[in-house]
């Protein structure tokens, strides 16, 4: 029989997971990820914080850099001293936009920036651009036992963390000043989502590096708000499209020799710009199509 | 007896440099509708967010009778309301169940009291309608809705009849007067004076003079109906008795 199709399917999308090891891992690694961060994306987004979960990401960058320098390739190391930077940049920005009057973007900024800066040059001054490219977009190909079982801890403590605060969290989100009557209670939610929100990036960094985590983390919320109009269907859709998106990401870093982070991220910025164009609820084409026709100017009125 | 509010000595404000109102003596018994009116600027709101404990007094007392965090429903004038947020008419008002149901507790035993109170507000066929849809006249009606299912003492709102229709008014006008009849005390910043004659028996007025708290009508009629637009106010003896009282 003529074969009409010259690519079998199975090995193009399956078998590079059956095949070889190190893909099922970054596949089930990244998968596990998406399960915990996706969700955290979605909240990051009602909140106005998309770009403060870039922020972070990129104040966890010192902290990773010197457990790097003094302690090797420890994922462990690596996590503690990401997770220690992330949070001390959340509070020194909370706590002089608070003691200061100043806007909270703008402190976030300035410590973000700094903890940026010390990172880098900690990790040129001993190390090589190597290293520095480890860091920043991750080894997604190179998950060990210790950097799995992480991920899956931090999926685990999210999920059941973000059970808890998900009441004080949606109304955080929808009317803060509510909440903020019935008296304190609303900001330990918020200190927890903080916490989850930096947990994750440094767990994603392990698979994805600094600079990309933050996009599986927010990307999926931005495309599921395109097609969903309830809370809990976006925050569904967000997870199986950060998932779908690994899988594809994956697949074209395995077949084109691509970096494999940025492919991921490559592959949800793709299915973002599709849904701009073509979401049935507020994409441009059929913003189009529902506009109403001009009315036909009378043309003896005109003449 | 105490007052369900207690005022004294109190002056409110950002800054200690420049208070918005100071020495305000004022007593609010149980079940009382009374309304601050003034010019704006004057310290309604903030009078509202002191009693509430969102802004700190600068100096004097501001003494309740209830637990703020349990039974005071607070409307702020603009209600930082994420409209954009995934949600419809009938989650939005469930949000006023949270002293029932706090953080976990399951808001399905109180589902008749939700339809009530959407029902009391005239939003009955748009439960199921999105939050962004609704307009302001229905996004006020919304909020009253979630203000009746909070089981509270004590209502403080804040211009609640802002840029809304006569239609919407009227409704809002008759739950706050089913709110007083279960035993609710209400405190609402108005600027419509005749709003305030009609339906509020007392006023707090605001004056570049001094706190004039007594009868809206007589108070209000005694400054020619312009009371806070004109100065230097005149007003009876009668009107002032209340103030003089409480001093």
């Amino acid at each position: 029989m003529l074969d009409l199709f010259p690519f079998n399917l199975n090995t193009l999308l399956v078998a590079p997971f059956t095949d070889y090891q190190f893909m099922a891992r970054a596949l089930l690694g990244c998968v596990t990820l998406s399960i915990g961060s996706a969700p955290i994306g979605v909240f990051l987004m009602l909140r106005r914080l998309s770009l403060t979960g870039d922020a972070m990401a990129h104040a966890i960058l010192p902290g990773a850099a010197i457990a790097y320098l003094l302690c090797g390739l420890s994922v462990i190391a690596m996590t503690l001293g990401g997770l220690m930077a992330g949070l001390l940049v959340a509070m020194l920005s909370s706590a002089t936009a608070l003691k200061t009057n100043s806007s909270e973007d703008s402190t976030l900024a300035a410590f973000y920036l700094g903890s940026l800066a010390l990172g880098v040059i900690l990790i040129s001054a001993k190390g090589s651009n190597i290293d520095l490219l480890h860091v920043l977009f991750g080894t997604a190909l190179a998950l060990d036992n210790v950097a799995l079982i992480l991920l899956q801890l931090t999926c685990v403590v999210s999920l059941v963390v973000l059970a808890i605060i998900y009441r004080p969290l949606v109304l955080g989100s929808l009317d803060p000043d509510y909440l903020a009557s019935f008296g304190k209670s609303g900001n330990w939610a918020h200190l927890a989502f903080m916490f989850l929100v930096v947990a994750n990036l440094v767990a994603g960094f392990h698979a994805l590096g600094t600079l990309m985590a933050v996009g599986l983390m927010i990307l999926p919320a931005c495309i599921a708000r395109f097609w969903a109009r309830r809370l809990e269907p976006i925050i569904l859709l967000s997870i199986g499209m950060s998932a779908l998106s690994c899988w594809a990401g994956l697949l074209l870093s395995f077949h084109f020799g691509l970096p494999t982070s940025p492919s991921i991220v490559l592959v949800l910025v793709i299915c973002y710009l599709f849904s701009i164009l073509f979401s049935p609820l507020n994409g441009l084409f059929c913003s189009v199509l529902a506009r109403p026709a001009q009315p036909s100017i009378n043309k003896d009125l005109c003449s | 007896m105490s007052a369900m509010i207690t005022l004294e000595g109190l002056s409110i404000g950002y800054q200690a440099q420049s208070p918005l109102a100071t020495d305000i003596n004022v007593e609010v018994q149980y079940s009382d509708v009374l309304a601050l009116v003034g010019l704006n600027g004057s310290g309604k709101s903030t009078l509202l967010k002191t009693i509430m404990g969102l802004v700190k007094p600068l100096s004097g007392s501001v003494k309740l009778d209830v637990v703020r965090s349990h039974d005071i429903a607070y409307l702020p004038q603009q209600a930082r309301i994420e409209k954009g947020f995934p949600i419809d008419l009938k989650e939005f008002v469930s949000t006023g169940l949270w002293t029932q149901t706090g953080w976990w507790r399951s808001m399905r035993n109180y589902d008749k009291e939700v339809h009530e109170a959407i029902e009391r507000v005239g939003l009955s066929d748009m439960t199921k309608v999105h939050l962004s849809e609704l307009s302001g006249g229905q996004m006020q009606r919304a909020l009253f809705a979630r203000m009746l299912l909070q089981p509270s003492k004590l209502l403080l709102l804040d211009e609640p009849f802002n840029g809304v229709d006569e239609a919407t008014i009227s409704v809002l006008l008759e739950q706050l007067k089913y709110c007083q009849e279960q035993g609710a005390t209400i405190v609402a910043a108005i600027h419509d004076l005749e709003l305030v004659k009609q339906h509020f028996d007392q006023c707090l007025l605001f004056h570049p003079s001094g706190l004039l708290q007594g009868n809206s009508k007589s108070l209000l009629d005694a400054s020619n109906d312009n009371a806070i637009e004109q100065a230097p106010l005149e007003v009876t003896t009668d009107s002032r008795l209340d103030l003089l009282d409480h001093a």
